[in-house]
C-alpha cells in the first residue's frame, strides 16, 4: 500500500523524464504548439525546423556533430511554454531552441531563457518593444512591415481613409499605434482613421463589414487588417458576400500569409494585399529549391496537406533561423551560447528569399519588404519590393520619439550587458 | 456613340492624377479614331511596344490601347497593372508579349509558368502546345507607379463597355469614385438614358455622374453652387456614397469661407442646404441600418439555432451533457470537406453539386460518430448526467486530435459558387445568399425535428422513453433502440450545422470547443431544457439582441462585439434569475429531473 | 455520505506520512540535488491547482453544485498578486505624471487614444492598492470571496440549480475572459501581467511612496534637472532600486520558500475543508446534495449554506491564484478560458469526487501526466510523439468515468481491499 503513495507516482514520473536524454550529438529544442488553438499556425514551423535539421544532418551535421531535435508540445498553453522551455534547457540540455508564435508565449518563457542564459530563435513578425539578449528575432519588427504597407496604400492606391481592424491583442494594438502615428504624420485627419478590435476567434463579422461598407462608400478607403488566425476566414467571406471587392475597398493584411490562404475560398479575395518579408512567389533560384524541398518533405513525411503545403514568411524565418544558428556555431567553433550570440551579430547569410543580414546589435534581422496581391491560386503576386534590406527597430521610433528607449535585458550577466 | 465621345477626351483625367506636364505629351489623343477597326493584327503590334524601356512610349501605347474601347482589354489592363504581363523573347530576341498569372508545379515540384495569350486569354501555343517556360526566362515589364495609375483608370473606363453585367456595373460605379474619371461622363450619360439597360446600372450611372460633378474641387461661389446642386441630386437618389463624401465637402467650403472666397451669408446658406441633405441621407442610412441589423440578427440567430438544435436533442431531451457536441459539428464540417475533395470542387473548378451530396453525408457521418459514442460511452451514463460531461469531454479531446493528425489544421472548404455575393432586396440592403441559405437550412432542420418528434411513431416512443423510461420499458418499448436513435438524430443535426457553417466560417479541428459549445448550451438553457420552441425563440432572441446591441454608439464609445457579448451574457444571467428554468420551463414530471 | 470518505488520507498515519514527505523528504531530496528547483517549483504550482480543486470538490462533491467558473476566481486572486509583482518588476522605470512607476507590461500595451503619446500614460487608480503586499493579499482573498458571494447570493436565492447553475457560471467565465482580454480595461490584455522581478513583503505605502521618491530624486538631482526631465517635463527614470526592497523571484531560495508556503497552504486548506465537511455544517451540505426539497421542509434555508460553500471555494481559488502567480511569473486571461474551469472538474473526477484527498490527488496526477506526455519520449520499443497527448488524456477521462466512478481514490481503496483480503487468506 505504501508503494502507491501519490508522491511516489509523481517521483517516478520525474525520474522517467530525467532518464530520456541521450548522450551523443547536439540537441536543439523545438517549442511549437502541436495542439490547441495555435496548432493551426505552429505545426508548420515544427515541420520546417525538422526539415532544416534533417538537411543539416544529411550534410554532416554541425561541427561534425549530428543534430537531434527535441520536440515538445506546449499545447497553446502559455504557462506550459515556460515549463517546456525549462525542461529543454535543464533536462535535455539543448544548445538552442527554435520556437514560439504568439507574443504572450514568448513573454511567458522569456524569463526562463534569461535566467539560464539560453538562446531562442523567434520566427514570427511581432510588435517589437522588446530586446532580449537571449532571443534572436528572425521575422519582422513593425517598421519592416507596417509603415511600408501603409505608405503603399496611401501613395500607390490613393487611399484617403483607413479602417484599422484587428484582433484585440498586443500586436494589433501596437501596430495600430505605429500606423496611427504614421498616418498623422502624413496629414490624414483623425476622422478618416477608424480603429476597431474583435476578440480572438471572433466569427460573426456581419456588423463590422456593414460598417466598413458605409465607411468605404466614398471609394477611397482601405482596411489595414491585423486580424489574426481563424477569424480571417469568416471576415473575408462576409466581406465578399456583402458585395465588397478589392476594387471598392482593398484590404492590406499583416497576418494573412499563403498558409492561411489555404483555408480560404480565394476567388473573391483576388486583389487584396498582404505585406511580408517573404512570399513563396519570390523569384530566386534558392527559393525555388526551398519550396521544392519543403513540398517534398511534406509528402515524404506524410504530413497533412502533403503536396498542397505552401511556404510563407514565418516558415522561411523559422527555416533560416536554424541555418543562422549553424553558421554562427561554425563561425565561432563552439556551441557556447555567449560565443554563438557574438557570432550571430552582423552575420550575413543566404535565406530562401535572398541574402539577409543579422543586425550588429539589436537581435533582429535586416530584411526586404514585399507587398503582394492575392492571386486566384492562393499565391501572392509581388507588386512592391523595397530597395534592398530594411534595418529593424527593436523599439519603434514612433513610440520612442527621443530614441531613449530601454536597455536590452538578459544576457550572460542577466542585466542586458554583454 | 458614347464610346467615341469618350475616346476624344479620354486622357485628360491623368492630368488630374499627375500634375507633371509631361503627361500631357503622353496623352495625345487623335479624335478620329472611330474609323479604326480593331483586330488582333492592330492590337498586337501595339502590345509589343510595351516591351520597350521607354516610359513615355509605353504610356502612349496604353492610351492608344484604351482608345480602342475593346472589352477584352479590360482583363489585359488588370493583368498588366498587376505585373502579370511578361516579355518572352523568342530565339532571335524578338519580343513576345505573354501573360502568366499563376505558376504550376510538376510532380517533382519544379515550377513552370504556363503562358496565356494576352488578348484571348487562351493558352499561348508554341508548336501546338501551351508554352510553359521556367519563370526565370520571362522578362518582367511591369509598369511603374505613374503608368500603373493610368492603366488602372483605363481598366475602369473599358469596363463600361463590357457585355458582362457584373463587370459593367463595377465600371459604372468605380468611374464615380475618386479620382473621378470625367471622361467617362458621356458614356455614363448614355448608359443612364439607355432604356434597354438594366435599371440598377442606369441608377448607378446617374449616381456616378452626380458624384463626379460633386467631386470637383471648388474655388469660388459658382463652382460650389454647382457642387451643391449635384449633392442635392444625390440626396434624391439616397446615395450613401455621397454621405461618405459629405465631410470632405464641408471641410472644403469652410476653408473657402475662411480664405474669404465665400461670403458669410453664402456660407450659412450652403450649410443649411448641406445639413438638410445630410439629414435626409442619414435617415436613409438609419433605415438601411435598421433593416440590415434585423436581418443580421436573424441570420446570426439562425446559426445559433442550427448549432444548438442537436444539443437540444442530446441534452434537452436525453439529459446527456454532451461536451462533444461541438466536435460533432466539426465532424459534419470535415465530412463536407471530404465530399468536396472527392468531387474535385475547388476555387477554379466549380462542382457545385457537391454541396447537395454533402448534406446527407454530413448528417450520416456525425450520426455514425454519435451512434458509436452512445454505444461505448454515453449508454453507461444515462443516470449520471454530470459524469456524462466528463466522458464526452474526453471523447471530444480524442476527436479533435484524431482529425488534426489526419487532416491538419488548414483546410479550405470552398463554398459553392452560388453562395457568393448577395441579393439586393431594397436599395443598399444586401442579403448574402450564404446567410439566406443558412436561414432556410435552419428552418428546415427545426421542421424536420418537429416532424420526427411530434408526428411519427418513433417520436411518440422517444417522448415516452424520455418522460418515463421504466414505464415505457414495461409497456414494451425497446428503450435501447430509442436511445440509440435519438442520440444519432441529435448528433446528425449537429453534423448538418457543421455542413452549413462551412459557407460562412472556417473549419479547424477545435472549432467545436472554441466556438460552439458554450453558445449552444446557453441557447438551450435560455430556451428551457427539453423544448424545441424554446431553442428557436432563444436562438433568434439572442441573435437579434446581439446584432442590435453591437453597433450602438455612445459618444466616442462603440459597444462592438466584445462588450456586446459581455452585455448579452449579463442579460442572460439576469434572465435566468427570473426564469431559473428558462424561457419555456418544463412542467410536470420533467421539472423534477435534475 | 461517501463510503470512501477520506479513508485513505483520513487515517492519521497516511496523513502524517504525506506531511513528512512534503516537508522533509522533498526538501532533503532537493538539498541532495536529486530533484531540481525547477521540479520543486512545478510541484508547488500543481499544489496551487490542488487547492483550487479542493474548493471545487467541496462544492461539487459535497453540496452537489457544479461551478464552471472556478478559474475565474483563481485569476482574480492571481491578477491581484500579479499587479503587486508587476508594480515592483521590470527595469523600465517609466513614471507617469503623478510620479507612479508604470509597470513595464502595462506600458507596452497602454491603450492610448488618437493623438496621445507615451507621455500621457497614467497608472490607473485601481492598480495602486496593490503596491503593498499585505493589502494585496487581503484584496486577493477578498475580491474573489466577494465576487463569489455576490454571485451566489443572487443565483442561489432565485433557486437556480443543477445544470442551469453550471451553464450560468460558464457564461460568467466566458464574459470575464472577454473582459480581461480587452486592452482598454488596462489589465494588459491577452499578454497578461509579466516582467516580475521581486516580491516585496517589507514594502508598504508607509516605507516607500513613489511620489516622495520622485521629490527626493528631484532634490538630490538639483541643478542637473533640466536634462533629466523629458520633453513632457517628466522623469524618465525613477530611482527605485528593486534589489533593496524584496526577494528576487528567480532565486532558488525564494522558489523553495514559495513551495513550502504553498504546501503549508494546501495542508491548511485541506484541514479546513475537512473540518467543514466533518462538522454539523458539513452534514447539512451533504443533505443539500442528496435531497434539497426535504431539507427545506425541516426549516433550513439551503441557499445560506450554498452561498457559504460557494464563497469558501471562491476564497480558496483566490488563494491558489495568489500562490500560483509568483511561481509561474506570468498570469494571462487564457487562465480563465471556459475550458480551464472544466479541467478542474476533470481533476476532481479523476481523483475521486466527494473525497478531499481525491481532489488533491487528481489535480497533481492529471497535471503531471499532462506535463509528461506533452514531451517527446523514446521508450525501448516506440517513441512517444507529443502530438498524441490529447488522445491519451481524453481516453483516460473516458475510462475513469466508465470504470472508476470513484476515481483514483476508489481504485486505491479497491487495491488495498484486495491486497488485505489476499494477505488474510495467505495467513489463514
Amino acid at each position: 500500500m505504501k508503494l502507491l503513495k501519490p508522491k511516489h507516482i509523481l517521483a517516478s514520473f520525474l525520474l522517467a523524464a530525467l532518464s530520456t536524454s541521450s548522450l551523443f550529438g547536439v540537441k536543439v529544442g523545438v517549442l511549437h504548439s502541436l495542439s490547441g488553438t495555435m496548432a493551426i499556425s505552429e505545426t508548420s514551423l515544427r515541420d520546417v525546423v525538422m526539415m532544416a535539421v534533417n538537411e543539416i544532418n544529411a550534410k554532416g551535421g554541425v561541427l561534425g556533430e549530428q543534430v537531434e531535435a527535441v520536440v515538445v508540445d506546449p499545447a497553446s498553453d502559455w504557462p506550459l511554454f515556460a515549463e517546456k522551455a525549462k525542461q529543454l534547457i535543464n533536462e535535455d540540455k539543448v544548445a538552442v531552441t527554435f520556437g514560439c508564435w504568439t507574443s504572450v508565449s514568448r513573454k511567458s518563457c522569456l524569463p526562463v531563457f534569461e535566467e539560464n542564459n539560453a538562446l531562442l530563435f523567434y520566427p514570427v513578425q511581432y510588435e517589437g518593444e522588446e530586446q532580449s539578449l537571449n532571443v534572436f528575432y528572425t521575422a519582422a519588427s513593425p517598421n519592416q512591415q507596417l509603415v511600408p504597407a501603409a505608405e503603399y496604400m496611401a501613395k500607390e492606391m490613393g487611399c484617403k481613409k483607413f479602417y484599422l481592424l484587428g484582433t484585440d491583442y498586443v500586436f494589433p494594438r501596437t501596430a495600430n499605434k505605429v500606423l496611427k502615428a504614421y498616418l498623422k504624420a502624413e496629414g490624414v485627419p483623425d476622422e478618416n482613421v477608424m480603429e476597431e478590435y474583435t476578440p480572438f476567434h471572433h466569427q460573426d463579422y456581419q456588423t463590422i463589414v456593414s460598417k466598413v461598407k458605409q465607411f468605404a462608400a466614398s471609394g477611397d478607403a482601405c482596411i489595414l487588417s491585423t486580424i489574426n488566425g481563424d477569424s480571417n476566414v469568416p471576415f473575408y467571406k462576409e466581406f465578399a458576400n456583402q458585395g465588397l471587392s478589392s476594387d471598392d475597398c482593398p484590404i492590406m493584411a499583416f497576418s494573412v500569409s499563403e498558409d492561411e490562404l489555404r483555408a480560404m475560398d480565394v476567388p473573391p479575395l483576388v486583389g487584396h494585399l498582404a505585406a511580408w518579408n517573404y512570399f513563396q512567389s519570390v523569384k530566386t533560384p534558392s527559393n525555388a529549391a526551398f519550396v521544392k524541398s519543403f513540398k517534398k518533405y511534406c509528402v515524404q513525411a506524410g504530413l497533412p496537406g502533403g503536396a498542397k503545403r505552401v511556404t510563407c514568411d514565418p516558415i522561411e524565418a523559422a527555416y533560416f533561423g536554424v541555418y543562422v544558428w549553424k553558421a554562427a556555431v561554425e563561425k565561432c567553433g563552439s556551441f557556447d551560447v555567449d560565443k554563438v550570440r557574438k557570432a550571430v551579430y552582423g552575420l550575413e547569410f543566404d535565406a530562401p528569399g535572398g541574402k539577409k543580414r543579422m543586425h550588429p546589435s539589436n537581435q533582429h534581422t535586416l530584411k526586404p519588404v514585399y507587398i503582394g496581391e492575392i492571386l486566384k491560386n492562393g499565391q501572392f503576386k509581388i507588386v512592391y519590393s523595397s530597395d534592398g534590406l530594411v534595418s529593424p527597430d527593436s523599439y519603434s521610433s514612433y513610440l520612442w520619439p527621443d530614441g531613449n528607449f530601454p536597455k536590452p535585458t538578459g544576457g550572460p550577466n542577466g542585466d542586458g550587458s554583454l | 456613340m458614347g464610346k467615341f465621345f469618350l475616346l476624344a477626351v479620354l486622357f485628360s483625367p491623368f492630368c488630374l492624377l499627375e500634375s507633371q506636364a509631361e503627361d500631357e505629351n503622353n496623352a495625345k489623343v487623335s479624335g478620329n479614331a472611330n474609323s479604326v477597326v480593331f483586330k488582333e493584327n492592330t492590337l498586337l503590334p501595339l502590345l509589343l511596344e510595351l516591351a520597350s524601356e521607354d516610359n513615355e512610349k509605353k504610356a502612349d501605347v496604353v492610351s492608344r490601347l484604351a482608345q480602342t474601347g475593346e472589352p477584352r482589354l479590360e482583363k489585359f489592363f488588370e493583368l498588366y497593372r498587376q505585373g502579370s504581363v511578361y516579355n518572352w523573347p523568342d530565339a532571335e530576341g524578338n519580343p513576345r508579349i505573354v501573360v502568366n498569372e499563376e505558376t504550376v508545379m510538376d510532380d517533382d515540384f519544379n515550377e513552370f509558368a504556363p503562358l496565356l495569350d494576352p488578348l484571348s486569354g487562351q493558352p499561348f501555343l508554341v508548336a501546338g502546345k501551351q508554352a510553359k517556360p521556367d519563370l526565370l526566362d520571362l522578362v518582367d515589364i511591369s509598369p511603374d507607379r505613374k503608368l500603373r495609375k493610368l492603366v488602372n483608370a483605363s481598366k475602369f473606363l473599358i469596363r463600361l463597355f463590357s457585355p458582362d453585367y457584373e463587370t459593367r456595373i463595377s465600371g459604372v460605379k468605380k468611374t464615380g469614385d475618386p479620382p473621378f474619371l470625367e471622361d467617362a461622363l458621356p458614356t455614363l450619360k448614355e448608359i443612364a438614358e439607355d432604356s434597354s439597360e438594366d435599371e440598377k446600372v442606369r441608377w448607378t450611372a446617374r449616381e456616378s455622374i452626380a458624384l463626379i460633378g460633386f467631386g470637383k474641387s471648388s474655388s469660388n461661389l459658382e463652382e460650389t453652387e454647382s457642387r451643391l446642386v449635384f449633392l442635392e441630386e444625390l440626396a434624391e437618389l439616397n446615395s450613401l456614397r455621397a454621405l461618405a463624401r459629405l465631410d470632405s465637402f464641408k471641410t472644403d467650403i469652410s476653408e473657402l469661407a475662411q480664405s474669404g472666397n465665400l461670403s458669410v451669408s453664402d456660407y450659412d446658406g450652403f450649410s443649411g442646404r448641406i445639413s438638410k441633405v445630410e439629414s435626409s441621407l442619414a435617415d436613409h442610412r438609419d433605415s438601411v441600418e435598421l433593416s440590415g441589423n434585423l436581418f443580421r440578427g436573424l441570420s446570426y440567430g439562425s446559426v445559433l439555432i442550427l448549432i444548438a438544435l442537436g444539443l437540444a436533442v442530446t441534452f434537452g431531451l436525453m439529459g446527456v451533457i454532451n461536451m462533444a457536441h461541438g466536435e460533432l459539428v466539426m465532424i459534419g464540417a470535415y465530412a463536407t470537406y471530404e465530399v468536396q475533395r472527392i468531387f474535385g470542387h475547388s476555387a477554379d473548378n466549380a462542382e457545385d453539386h457537391y454541396y447537395l451530396v454533402a448534406l446527407p453525408v454530413a448528417f450520416l457521418a456525425s450520426a455514425l460518430v454519435g451512434l458509436l459514442m452512445e454505444q461505448f460511452v454515453v449508454r453507461h451514463l444515462y443516470n449520471r448526467p454530470l459524469e456524462s460531461l466528463l466522458a464526452t469531454w474526453g471523447v471530444g479531446y480524442i476527436l479533435i486530435q484524431v482529425v488534426r493528425l489526419r487532416y491538419g489544421d488548414n483546410i479550405g472548404v470552398n463554398a459553392p459558387t452560388w453562395a457568393r455575393g448577395g441579393f439586393e432586396i431594397t436599395q443598399d440592403v444586401v442579403l448574402p445568399y450564404a446567410r439566406l441559405y443558412l436561414l432556410a437550412l435552419s428552418a428546415t432542420c427545426v421542421a424536420f425535428l418537429y416532424f420526427i418528434i411530434r408526428k411519427t411513431k418513433m417520436g411518440v416512443l422517444i417522448r415516452a422513453t424520455m418522460q418515463n423510461r421504466d414505464m415505457a420499458q414495461s409497456l414494451g418499448v425497446r428503450t435501447r433502440n430509442v436511445d440509440r436513435f435519438t442520440f444519432a438524430i441529435g448528433s446528425g443535426i449537429a453534423g448538418v450545422a457543421g455542413y452549413g457553417w462551412t459557407i460562412v466560417g472556417g473549419v479547424t479541428p477545435d472549432m467545436g470547443s472554441k466556438l460552439f459549445i458554450v453558445d449552444s448550451f446557453l441557447v438551450v438553457v435560455t430556451g428551457g431544457v427539453g423544448e424545441l420552441v424554446g431553442v428557436v425563440c432563444s436562438g433568434l432572441g439572442i441573435g437579434v439582441l446581439t446584432k442590435l446591441i453591437e453597433p450602438m454608439e455612445f459618444g466616442d464609445f462603440t459597444i462592438g462585439p466584445v462588450w456586446g457579448k459581455v452585455i448579452l451574457l449579463a442579460v442572460i444571467v439576469a434572465f435566468i434569475q427570473f426564469r431559473p428554468a428558462g424561457l419555456f420551463a418544463p412542467k410536470g414530471r420533467l421539472a423534477d429531473r435534475k | 455520505m461517501n463510503p470512501q470518505f477520506d479513508k485513505l488520507v483520513g487515517s492519521k498515519r497516511a496523513f502524517f506520512a504525506l506531511l513528512l514527505f512534503t516537508f522533509v523528504v522533498m526538501p532533503v531530496m532537493y538539498s541532495a540535488e536529486m530533484i531540481t528547483v525547477g521540479q520543486i517549483n512545478m510541484i508547488g504550482r500543481y499544489m496551487c491547482f490542488a487547492i483550487l480543486a479542493l474548493g471545487l470538490d467541496l462544492l461539487w462533491g459535497y453540496v452537489g453544485i457544479l461551478s464552471l467558473c472556478q478559474f475565474t476566481f483563481f485569476c482574480l486572486g492571481g491578477y491581484a498578486m500579479g499587479m503587486h509583482l508587476a508594480h515592483h518588476g521590470g527595469p523600465e522605470g517609466i513614471i507617469d505624471g503623478n510620479g507612479w512607476k508604470i509597470p513595464a507590461c502595462l506600458f507596452v500595451v497602454y491603450p492610448y487614444d488618437v493623438g496621445e503619446s507615451s507621455g500621457d500614460a497614467l497608472v490607473p487608480g485601481f492598480w495602486k492598492p496593490f503596491w503593498n503586499l499585505p493589502l494585496t493579499v487581503a484584496l486577493g482573498l477578498l475580491i474573489p470571496g466577494l465576487a463569489s458571494f455576490v454571485l451566489g447570493y443572487f443565483v442561489f436565492r432565485s433557486r437556480v440549480r443543477g445544470v442551469y447553475f453550471a451553464i450560468l457560471t460558464q457564461a460568467i467565465a466566458v464574459a470575464s475572459w472577454l473582459v480581461f482580454c480587452r486592452n482598454d480595461v488596462k489589465l494588459c490584455g491577452t499578454n497578461g501581467l509579466v516582467r516580475f522581478d521581486v516580491i516585496a513583503p517589507a514594502e508598504s505605502l508607509t516605507t516607500f511612496n513613489p511620489v516622495d521618491a520622485k521629490d527626493k530624486w528631484i532634490e538630490s538631482h538639483e541643478g542637473s534637472l533640466d536634462q533629466d526631465l523629458n520633453k513632457d517635463g517628466k522623469l524618465d527614470q525613477l530611482d527605485y532600486s528593486i534589489a533593496d526592497v524584496g526577494f528576487s523571484l528567480s532565486s532558488d531560495e525564494v522558489r523553495f520558500g514559495l513551495y513550502l508556503i504553498t504546501a503549508a497552504c494546501l495542508f491548511g486548506a485541506f484541514l479546513l475543508c475537512r473540518w467543514v465537511v466533518n462538522s454539523r455544517l458539513g452534514r447539512v451540505l451533504l443533505a443539500i446534495r442528496d435531497d434539497e426539497s426535504t431539507l427545506c421542509f425541516f426549516g433550513y434555508k439551503p441557499y445560506v449554506y450554498k452561498i457559504f460553500a460557494f464563497s469558501l471555494a471562491g476564497i480558496l481559488a483566490g488563494l491558489a491564484g495568489m500562490l500560483y502567480v509568483p511561481q509561474m511569473q506570468i498570469i494571462t486571461p487564457s487562465n480563465m478560458e471556459a475550458y480551464r474551469s472544466l479541467l478542474v472538474v476533470v481533476w476532481v473526477a479523476v481523483g475521486g469526487r466527494g473525497t478531499l484527498a481525491g481532489a488533491v490527488l487528481g489535480a497533481l496526477v492529471v497535471n503531471l501526466l499532462y506535463n509528461y506526455f506533452t514531451s517527446q519520449h523514446d521508450f525501448y520499443f516506440f517513441s512517444w510523439n507529443p502530438d498524441y497527448w490529447q488522445i491519451l488524456l481524453g481516453l483516460m477521462f473516458v475510462l475513469v468515468v466508465l470504470y472508476l466512478p470513484n476515481g483514483l481514490i476508489g481504485l486505491l481503496d479497491k487495491v488495498r481491499g484486495s491486497i488485505g483480503l489476499l494477505l488474510r487468506r495467505n495467513s489463514s
